[in-house]
């Protein structure tokens, strides 16, 4: 059995004093290890960021790849060996602005892997510029007169192109997080999970206190119906939940027709049957 | 009058049966014991335009297409200006005879065939006009008739017997025409003794290396000319239980790839230099991350969309330093079907030996054209997976500073062999770590890689005498129109060697400058603007070579070209 200590690294954190990353890597080993998971059959795909930063933290396989791509990363592992738990991390950067094709086409095939999405509103790591998730107006040193462009609505996105899973939480909440998470690993599709999270050093609008006071659980909502989770992404509030979590939808893997677990050795592929349509 | 050696080519608007027709004719020929070598011109439209399709037919092994055709079959008049240039004098046009006065050529045959009413007097479609022209000019070259018959058969195997007995109809219409209208050609075909033969393209050949090396994973995003290797593994995926994928852009592909990869799988991914292009910055994560994985760049002509239907070979210094950074890679290039199928299968070993990208280096020309070969052999190169540890001990660390460079790796899953893949600059461990030592430590430790990779690698091979008056230097497809030129020049009393290069990156320094050292004369051919091959051979020996044949025109080197560059290099 794996423990919360199994999951620890020696490495040292480089987060701020109270970024909300720190609740996200304690929620996300508590969940693997709440799941039974053995430590070496999960795969986490880190893109870049201060989110990024994660595959240091985290003592399970890790792809830590190039920013805005560990979608495709995670897809291509995941349908090289189906048995591994494989797991995005990213931020809002890395999804929703040089990854967001990946992100939708994610979706769309509806691979079997949970995307959390770290969300702090902004790029942290190259110091705060704005992000397609900040809302209009939002002053960063890119837009100091204000951003121009209104904020990506990333559920909203993933209710309307069939996506099978979607969630959001937030940083702080320990229970939810985790709740989120498991039920996000358990669903077979893609499921998308996004965590809303304080920035302490740059994001001094949507701040830890702000969070705090806006964000609305969700109560009484059927996961199957997908226009009334739909009218809760639309909503100005910020609710928390799942959203969606419907499975009447098969997974790419249960779709294909081939099933490669890929291993150490390699055999070659019998070929003289493929030159028969060749003489 | 000569015997099976011949030229047709076949023209016609898009989407009017050019390749289709031409198939036969080549299949027809190579079932009849004949070798044969087709290629294929075409625009970037679906509709209209003019495409050819251009066998050359000989006894033994055709090496290249060459420039001066014998007969041309025309399907429409809208082609003919575009494509009659190249028949020699005295050469033969088949055609519809309301298309007759649109030849303006006096020096040739024409052949004017009423197809409308041969085929309505058979009862059958306008459509099947291909066929009637094939079948005259089977009969013009006095073949059996049973051969194209027998190819009609196979080729429409999948329809319904009214297709198959309708295009046999068809054709037997146009080879009849000939006896009744006492038709005759200076060239005639015959059949041979000799072992069975496919019918394959380079990018076939590469599909079917990867199925021979144990691909787990193919994905691609739609991009002439590679193209067809995806459309190949995409149908054998199913029945040979692999995944084949087309991807959301070629960043994804790239990406995805080096999951499947890093998961265990052999993966591979093919494209052309634009979504190569966009594949640039995965290519250096597998490098540091020193993820094994297979890149196809089926070349066609640069930069930007170019000339996308045509040949080039200008991505070659891009190809060779493709990804920002330091890191090993292995380049390679085959020069015909055979090579293609070798050497991808050696491109998957070389990735998995040295842990890092490889990529098989291919162009148009060769990734679209037709070869009759011997059928390839499943696993004709052993598969070596290299270093990957079942069985870690606790504490195994993935990029341990070892001596060769080639740390180990475990796949996911491996009880014990927990790392970090990591695109930030790592410990052994995998964690990121910025330190001078560590840094330096691992920058050195992937720069060792490939110490070994020069005696596992193809090396560069002479074709011809040791002691000829000239050395051509070349990679690629180059490979056929060089050697055909050899024998042309042989004729004319020239020798002429070839050093075919096959490994771009790394480069067999030492070798080619040995040759260079040995030859009286020296001349690279290429297909580029810049004279990439020749800054290549420069730089990686410290010599230069006495002139250089480059052709960018989007066409192919004909050995007719590379035969009057020799006799004036030798002049």
């Amino acid at each position: 059995m794996t423990t919360v200590q199994d999951l620890k690294t020696p490495a040292t954190n480089t987060w701020c004093p109270g970024c909300g990353n720190f609740g996200i890597l304690v929620a996300l080993q508590q969940a693997i290890v709440e799941m039974g998971w053995e430590q070496h059959e999960v795969l986490i795909v880190a893109g870049i960021g201060c989110s990024g930063h994660i595959c240091n933290y985290v003592n399970t396989y890790v792809f830590e790849g190039l920013h805005g791509r560990p979608v495709p990363v995670a897809i291509g592992a995941k349908l090289a060996n189906p048995n591994l738990h494989v797991i995005v991390m990213a931020g809002d950067g890395d999804t929703y602005g040089e990854g967001l094709n990946h992100f939708i086409n994610g979706i769309r095939g509806n691979h079997d892997v949970t995307m959390i999405v770290h969300n702090n509103g902004l790029y942290a790591l190259t110091t705060g510029q704005s992000s397609p998730a900040s809302d209009k107006g939002f002053k960063s040193p890119s837009t100091p007169a204000g951003l121009i462009e209104p904020a990506l609505n990333p559920l909203a996105l993933a209710l309307t192109q069939n996506g099978s899973f979607v969630a959001r939480t937030a940083a702080f909440d320990m229970k939810q997080q985790k709740e989120v998470f498991m039920q996000a690993f358990k669903h077979k599709g893609f499921s998308f999970v996004e965590v809303m999270q304080h920035c302490v050093t740059f994001n001094h609008v949507k701040s830890l206190a702000f969070l705090r006071e806006h964000v609305k659980p969700i109560t009484g909502h059927d996961v199957k119906n997908r226009a009334a989770a739909l009218q809760l992404a639309l909503s100005h509030e910020l609710y928390t939940g799942v959203f969606l979590d419907d499975e009447r939808r098969k997974s790419y893997s249960e779709e294909i027709g081939s099933l490669v677990v890929a291993g150490p050795t390699s055999e070659p592929i019998q070929i003289s049957d493929l030159m028969d349509s060749m003489k | 009058m000569e015997q099976n050696v011949l030229n047709l080519r076949i023209a016609g608007p898009a989407g009017t049966g050019v390749k289709a027709t031409g198939m036969i004719f080549s299949r027809a020929c190579m079932r009849g014991g004949l070798h044969v070598f087709s290629f294929t011109d075409y625009p970037s439209l679906i509709r209209g335009g003019c495409n050819t399709f251009q066998i050359r037919v000989e006894e033994k092994p055709v090496l290249s297409s060459i420039y001066s055709i014998d007969a041309l079959i025309v399907l429409t008049p809208s082609v003919i200006d575009e494509t009659i240039a190249e028949l020699r004098p005295g050469g033969v046009v088949i055609c519809d005879e309301k298309d007759v006065p649109a030849i303006k050529r006096t020096d040739v045959t024409i052949i004017g065939v009423p197809t409308a009413t041969l085929l309505k007097e058979a009862g059958l479609s306008l459509i099947m006009k291909n066929q009637v022209f094939l079948g005259l000019f089977m009969g013009l070259t006095t073949y059996p008739f049973d051969l194209l018959e027998d190819t009609i058969r196979y080729t429409f195997a999948k329809k319904e017997d009214d297709v198959i007995v309708g295009n046999i109809m068809a054709a037997q219409k146009g080879y009849d025409f000939v006896k009744q209208h006492n038709l005759s050609f200076d060239r005639s075909l015959s059949p041979i003794e000799g072992p069975a033969k496919i019918l394959v393209s380079g990018n076939e050949a590469v599909a079917l290396g990867a199925l021979s090396a144990g691909i787990g994973l193919y994905v691609a995003y739609p991009m002439t000319p590679s193209t067809a290797i995806l459309h190949f593994l995409a149908k054998a995926a199913t029945q040979k239980n692999i995944v084949v994928k087309q991807g959301e852009d070629e960043i994804g592909v790239a990406n995805l790839a080096i999951g499947a990869a890093h998961a265990g799988a052999r993966a591979m991914c093919g494209t052309s230099g634009g979504g190569f292009a966009l594949m640039q910055e995965a290519v250096s994560l597998a490098g540091i991350t020193e993820t094994p994985v297979v890149f196809v760049e089926v070349m066609r002509g640069a930069p930007a969309t170019g000339v996308p239907t045509w040949t080039e070979q200008a991505d070659l210094r891009f190809v060779m330093h493709a990804g920002h950074g330091d890191f090993p890679k292995v380049v390679l290039a085959p020069g015909d079907v055979d090579e293609a199928y070798e050497f991808i299968q050696i491109a998957f070993n070389a990735a998995d030996k040295y842990q890092c990208p490889a990529v098989l280096l291919s162009d148009k020309y060769l990734g679209e054209s037709y070869f009759s070969v011997q059928p390839f052999t499943t696993g004709s190169i052993p598969i070596d997976r290299g270093k990957i540890e079942t069985s870690p001990a606790e504490g195994f660390e993935r990029y341990a500073v070892v001596p060769d460079g080639i740390s180990p790796r475990s796949l996911p899953g491996t009880k014990n062999g927990i790392f970090v893949a990591n695109s930030d600059e790592h410990t052994p461990k995998g964690y990121s770590e910025e330190s001078i030592e560590n840094r330096n430590a691992q920058v050195e430790k992937r720069g060792r890689k490939l110490a070994g990779a020069l005696d596992y690698l193809p090396k560069p091979e002479l074709f011809g005498e040791e002691n000829a008056a000239i050395t051509i230097i070349s990679f690629g497809s180059n490979k056929g129109a060089i050697l055909q030129a050899i024998a042309f020049l042989k004729k004319d009393g020239i020798t002429a060697n070839f050093l075919h290069v096959k490994t771009l990156v790394p480069f067999h320094a030492d070798l080619v400058k040995e040759r260079l050292m040995k030859a009286k004369k020296t001349l690279v051919v290429e297909q580029n603007h810049d004279g990439q091959f020749r800054s290549v051979i420069r730089e990686n020996t410290l010599r230069d070579v006495d002139d250089v044949l480059l052709k960018y025109s989007g066409r192919q080197i004909y050995p007719e070209e590379i035969l009057a560059k020799v006799k004036e290099v030798l002049q």
